[in-house]
């Protein structure tokens, strides 16, 4: 975890509001029209800032259809500042290292190269944390990534995370997990030395509503997903 | 109302008045030190008030309450002064603790801010002031105070300094501001006149209020008339002759809706006056009140203010920043969130966070000059925050305002104007866009950017600067480049339509991404080779069998393109046979797919040698192959043939029957499968039955097989499969498949089923089209117009239906009869109609099942018939909820342009329905109520005897589709209070057409010109192409308006829209 991977002081991940440093002064725009700021004003990015990356596994899988709104959101509820695209990632580079939080997730069935597996399994083991959803609920995906999980981590199951678990009371307070229709099926979890290192939801945490050009019309999509998502950011990046 | 504390709680001077009263000081630190501890006080310890979080400056706590919006709770106290250390311990009590979390804490130094003690008139200590956000003070206790006593006077001052928060104000209806004019308190009545003066509607109330007795409201009022520029001069609110002369003049000029735009400009003197005072004079309810009047002149005031700006930020900025934000906020924002400029003027940036994210959430017409203004922070998470705020209050960005904001520094700036930009595209910076992102540098924001001139390829620029971004550097932008042509056309369908003469382009641009380095890059290629079925693919055939052969990972990928596009068909076979000795099993099998699909006829010997593969996916393959194609096979007498060429059938059969044999069963399955579609069914069927009874997950394929059997087999095989366990959902198509093509014998059969079946019973809807189907119609065959046309020239199969339909009515079987009645009202609406009128007026002896009596009240409930009206009237006062819910929904359906799916219920499962009567009825509504030609909405004559009372119940309904159709009805009832209700219901979603439609006529309705900003911003959030078909239904809406606003919007709209409005 190097250079994109600059966490922010964490403390508290409940309060909300954190502690943000205070400002110089600004004069703020003065011009009659359009008071865009100039470019000499600011000094672009901050350099303190979590970058999502989207996985591009199997070769050639994308995990397209994932909406970053919680990015924003995490930003303005909680301390972690985060960038607000993803940047695509192949798993099978070693570019995935410099980020601590990827995302996973497409439809249909897929099968990972070696290679892939390794880089997951070192990525999960030694500090990063995999968000991983079926994209509308595709039952397909489902089986893969199962059976992807298997091959990494032959002995290990992927256990239900009930709504006590830390990850559930990190920024927000989730009480329910709501889904589109119908009853919704666990949230499930690997850990790792005792820290959850992976997260799996089969309904789909997705967010596809937010997404142009992407529908999920068929699956049973947890509807509070966009609220679910920042509360994992947090626990990925505080525990 | 000001509280004013002295019960006997001392205190000690403060210097300046201390002069003189030292014994008196000390008798009275005697007796209250004996008071408190007798309360249980204990020995003072501290002279500071030991709560942490004290401010000691007051300009700071002035800031800090103005802020928040919360006010000050000032505490005076000096060294040596017992009853100091005393209130120190009451501060310090656990309970006080707690409440002071919702102050803004200031302690005053008696000994040394005698500045400070003299602005705020203490003299004493201790002292506890309570001193509103506007800089007023509220409430007073000098001395020292118990906890108990201490909360109690904080619990009035509090609610003494709401009193005069705009924010509170703001929420009373204006008859209680009224009263509030005349009210002793000058802080409450400041703030009444300033909440009033945001309300324009309520100026004929306000004059009316002059002819009262009450000398101080008259004052009030005439402050308040004076504020409004109101022709007053002649008025002396101390001689109540002088009222009735005044008030014809005053009532004309209250009915003008200009009266705004009429204020008399403060003189320059005057203007001067209160900008000094804002910016450098004291804190206080003076120079607060200074800003306030600033405030109403809005906008006009910016280039002033902005010219005022210092170059390095101190307070004066500060005041003069809380300002310019001021000017830029209705009125209506400005009571609700007051604190929002004093909070963009704050140096801490979560604070501006705040303040942007609170009125975004609130986002209305008119902030959007306030969002803009912020794209001028320094922060650029605050920039951005505003621009997410724009784009919420539905405001489309200016050109320019997008051009600067691609240029901004911060990416994540940059970013969320291409979100915004493939959000809701600007056709207009399509050039420009272009160039930036060509030029861009950061490969994440190209690859946003390409999906920004995605929405744009129609264009000349965006296409060719999408070509060259399939040759970028990096291959995130080649792969996002080339997926972006994608799901287009080259002919036919506009909105994905590419410029015309491209075709080369795009077929060169493809070879080159199919001989790409990145292997995402060439499964990008792929993909986009699946979406243009129009474009002759036949020249990239070699390249993308290249790929193919290299690259494992997309070799399915192409084995799939080449299958998908009849153009590659003939110089794609040679490939697919090569590929079908690949050595990956998986391949194999895609090509033996393949191969099948894209030949006209069935390649028996590639089929063969599939069947004969070592790998079961493949043999497995070749038998789902051939039965895929049935899919495409002739049908006769609704039984579906593979046409095989002579000779070959044979072979083909014998060699399925051995993969029948097998051992595996997914081979057998589809060996059978394969069988069945030859039309080997005796065969299929009865290894069927054997692989059913091993596993019974095959149901729901073997079902599918149902189709293909002739009736008599039909029957059988149903017979067999029921015995498996299937869901609800694979025996409503089991029960399709049999009812398709079954022979007129087979009627009472199936009747029998629906009516016996659990299963179909299960799934009405599905069991009314397996029976339409069995009558030979579907939903379409039946839909208004065909049925009208049917009827009018004696469609015979829709004659048919009916008779057969009446005959299930006499079933005592209340279901059977139940759907019976609802296939004659598909039918013939007119005999349906008649039908339930009967049944519902049956006498309880003649015992109509209660499943048909229910469903018939439901039939003329749907079915827009004249009878409809007097049945929903009757109906909405019943006692079953259900019902009373049709009853409403069919009201909705017929008199708002929500479309409330109505249902017939069958049991406890409903079947939708769409009955001819409603669509007839309510095209007899439109012709009424359009006014002809020029296509005005007219609102609709409603029921007679429907009033509000009936419809506000449905308000409150929990789905929100009712409720925002109660609220419709309510408007065009004369309640324009329920408006609100429909403006939630459309910001929840916004994409809605009918909520768009019903607003804007909900508005028509009210004659509220106020309200036309709603319709502006309902048009205002409309992405380019809705516009053009939503536009002109907004516009021939509110066409009945004469306001000045709604004339505004619509000459908007002729300018934007041109020939489309006549469309």
């Amino acid at each position: 975890m190097k250079n994109r991977v600059l966490i922010v002081c964490f403390v508290g991940l409940a309060c909300a509001a954190a502690a943000y440093g205070d400002d110089e002064p600004r004069p703020g725009g003065t011009a009659d029209s359009a008071p865009i700021a100039d470019p000499s004003q600011v000094g672009g990015e901050d350099a303190s800032i979590v970058q999502v990356a989207n996985l591009i596994y199997a070769r050639v899988k994308s995990s397209k259809c994932f909406s970053d709104h919680f990015l924003v959101r995490a930003d303005n509820e909680s301390a972690i500042s985060t960038s607000r695209r993803f940047h695509a990632v192949k798993l099978e580079s070693d570019d995935v290292f410099q980020f601590p939080f990827v995302i996973m997730t497409g439809e249909g069935s897929f099968k990972m190269t070696d290679k892939e597996r390794a880089n997951l399994k070192q990525y999960c083991e030694n500090g990063g944390f995999l968000l991983a959803s079926a994209g509308c609920s595709s039952e397909e995906w489902d089986k893969s990534f199962r059976a992807e999980l298997k091959q990494m981590w032959p002995d290990v199951e992927l256990q239900p995370l009930p709504l006590s678990h830390a990850v559930f009371h990190t920024v927000s307070d989730i009480k329910d997990i709501r889904t589109k229709h119908g009853k919704p099926r666990p949230i499930e979890g690997i850990s790792y030395n005792g820290k959850l290192v992976l997260i799996y939801s089969r309904d789909g945490l997705n967010n596809t509503a937010n997404v142009r050009g992407c529908c999920c019309c068929g699956g049973n999509e947890i509807a509070n997903a966009e609220e679910i998502n920042v509360n994992i950011l947090a626990y990925a990046l505080a525990f | 109302m000001r509280l004013h504390s002295d019960q006997g709680w001392r205190a000690c001077g403060a210097r300046f008045a201390r002069v003189g009263a030292g014994v008196v000081l000390a008798w009275l630190a005697l007796s209250a030190g004996a008071a408190f501890a007798a309360q249980g006080g204990g020995a003072p310890s501290d002279a500071e008030p030991s709560v942490p979080g004290w401010l000691t400056d007051f300009e700071d706590a002035a800031r800090q309450s103005r802020i928040r919006n919360e006010p000050v709770l000032a505490v005076s106290s000096m060294a040596r002064c017992p009853y100091c250390r005393m209130f120190a311990q009451t501060l310090s009590a656990p309970e006080v603790r707690e409440k002071l979390a919702r102050f803004v804490l200031f302690r005053l130094d008696l000994d040394h801010d005698w500045e400070t003690a003299r602005r705020l008139g203490v003299s004493v200590a201790p002292a506890a002031l309570m001193i509103a956000p506007n800089g007023v003070t509220a409430a007073r206790a000098d001395g020292c105070l118990p906890p108990a006593a201490f909360l109690e006077w904080l619990a009035g001052a509090r609610k003494a300094a709401s009193q005069s928060d705009p924010a509170q104000l703001a929420a009373r209806p204006p008859a209680e501001l009224l009263e509030l004019l005349g009210a002793r308190d000058p802080v409450v009545r400041e703030a009444a006149t300033q909440a009033l003066a945001a309300q324009p509607a309520a100026a004929p109330t306000i004059v009316e209020a002059l002819a009262g007795e009450s000398l101080a409201r008259r004052l009030g009022v005439l402050e308040l008339l004076r504020l409004w520029g109101a022709p007053a001069a002649d008025l002396d609110p101390w001689k109540p002759e002088t009222v009735p002369p005044a008030l014809e003049n005053l009532r004309a000029w209250a009915k003008d809706s200009q009266k705004w735009q009429q204020r008399p400009k403060p003189l320059a003197e005057e203007l001067d006056r209160d900008l000094a005072l804002w910016t450098d004079g004291e804190e206080g309810p003076e120079s607060r009140a200074a800003y306030e009047r600033l405030a109403q002149l809005g906008p006009e005031l910016l280039p002033r203010v902005r010219a005022l700006m210092p170059s390095a930020w101190d307070r004066r900025g500060e005041r003069l920043a809380a300002l310019r934000y001021r000017l830029l906020m209705p009125a209506a924002q400005a009571l609700r969130l007051p604190q929002a400029p004093f909070q963009m003027a704050a140096r801490e940036a979560p604070t501006r966070l705040a303040a942007l994210s609170a009125l975004a959430r609130a986002a209305g017409p008119g902030l959007d000059g306030f969002f803009l203004e912020a794209f001028g922070d320094s922060d650029p998470k605050v920039r951005e925050a505003a621009l997410r705020g724009l784009r919420k209050t539905g405001a489309q960005i200016a050109k320019e305002h997008v051009l600067r904001l691609l240029a901004d520094p911060s990416p994540d700036v940059r970013a969320t104007v291409l979100k915004g930009l493939v959000e809701s595209p600007l056709p207009d910076v399509t050039e420009e866009l272009a160039a930036y992102v060509l030029a861009e540098p950061d490969e994440d924001l190209v690859v946003h950017g390409t999906q920004a001139l995605r929405c744009a390829r129609n264009s000349d620029k965006a296409f060719e600067a999408l070509l060259k971004l399939t040759e970028h550097e990096s291959w995130r932008v080649r792969a996002a480049a080339v997926e972006s042509f994608g799901n287009v056309s080259t002919s036919g369908r506009e909105l994905n339509k590419l410029p015309k003469g491209k075709n080369e382009a795009i077929l060169q641009m493809l070879k080159r991404a199919l001989r790409d380095e990145d292997v995402f890059v060439i499964s990008k290629a792929i993909d986009v080779m699946g979406d243009l079925p129009d474009l002759n693919l036949g020249e990239c055939v070699g390249d993308l069998a290249d790929a193919a052969r290299a690259h494992s990972d997309v070799t399915l990928q192409a084995l799939e393109a080449m299958a998908g596009n009849p153009s590659m068909h003939a110089k794609a076979t040679g490939t697919i046979k090569e590929l079908s000795r690949h050595e990956d099993p998986q391949i194999r099998a895609a090509a033996v797919r393949a191969l099948v699909a894209a030949r006209s006829s069935v390649d028996v010997d590639e089929v063969l040698k599939a069947l004969e593969d070592p790998a079961e996916s493949v043999r497995v393959a070749a038998g789902e192959a051939v039965w895929n194609w049935a899919e495409n096979a002739e049908s006769v007498d609704g039984v579906r043939r593979l046409r095989v060429e002579s000779g070959q059938r044979e072979r083909l059969t014998d060699a399925l029957r051995k993969a029948a044999a097998s051992e595996s069963l997914p081979q057998r399955f589809s060996a059978l499968l394969a069988l069945g579609a030859l039309g080997d069914l005796d065969f299929a069927f009865a290894g069927m039955q054997e692989v059913l009874s091993k596993d019974a997950s095959y149901a729901p394929k073997a079902a599918a097989l149902v189709s293909l059997l002739p009736w008599s087999k039909r029957k059988e095989a149903f017979g067999v499969l029921r015995q498996f366990p299937l869901n609800d959902q694979t025996w409503a198509s089991l029960f399709v498949a049999v009812c398709q093509h079954a022979p007129a014998s087979a009627e009472s059969f199936l009747w029998e089923i629906y009516e016996e079946d659990p299963h179909v019973l299960g799934s009405p809807s599905r069991a009314l089209d397996a029976i339409l189907g069995y009558y030979g119609l579907n939903v379409y065959s039946l839909s208004a117009d065909v049925v009208m046309r049917s009827e009018a020239s004696g469609g015979q199969k829709t004659a048919h239906l009916a008779d057969k339909a009446r005959e299930q009515l006499k079933s005592a079987n209340g279901r059977r009869a139940a759907m019976g009645l609802i296939l004659l009202s598909r039918a013939r609406p007119a005999d349906g109609e008649a039908e339930a009128k009967k049944i519902l007026e049956a006498p309880a002896e003649a015992g109509v099942p209660e499943e048909l009596r229910r469903a018939a009240c439901e039939v003329l409930l749907c079915i827009g018939c004249p009878t409809q009206e007097s049945v929903v009237m009757s109906t909405l006062g019943s006692t079953d909820e259900g019902l009373r819910t049709t009853a409403f929904g069919s009201l909705l359906r017929t008199y708002t342009p929500l479309r409330f799916p109505v249902a017939v219920h069958v049991g406890e499962e409903a079947v939708w329905v769409q009955f001819l009567g409603s669509s007839q009825l309510a095209r007899q509504l439109a012709a009424t109520t359009s006014g002809g030609a020029n296509r005005e909405w007219k609102a609709p004559a409603l029921p007679a005897g429907l009033t509000a009372e009936a419809v506000r119940p449905f308000l409150s309904a929990s789905d929100p589709q009712i409720s925002a159709g109660a609220a419709y009805l309510l408007v065009l009832l004369k309640d324009s209070s329920a408006l609100p209700t429909l403006v939630e219901a459309w910001r929840a979603e916004k994409d809605s057409s009918e909520l768009q439609m019903a607003l804007a006529q909900a508005v028509a309705a009210s004659d509220n010109d106020d309200a036309v900003e709603l319709v502006r911003e309902v048009y205002q959030s409309l992405e380019t192409t809705r516009k053009e078909y939503v536009g002109p239904q907004l516009y021939w809406g509110i066409r009945r308006m004469d306001g000045p606003k709604a004339k505004q919007l619509r000459k908007e709209m002729r300018d934007e829209l041109g020939r489309r409005l006549f469309d």
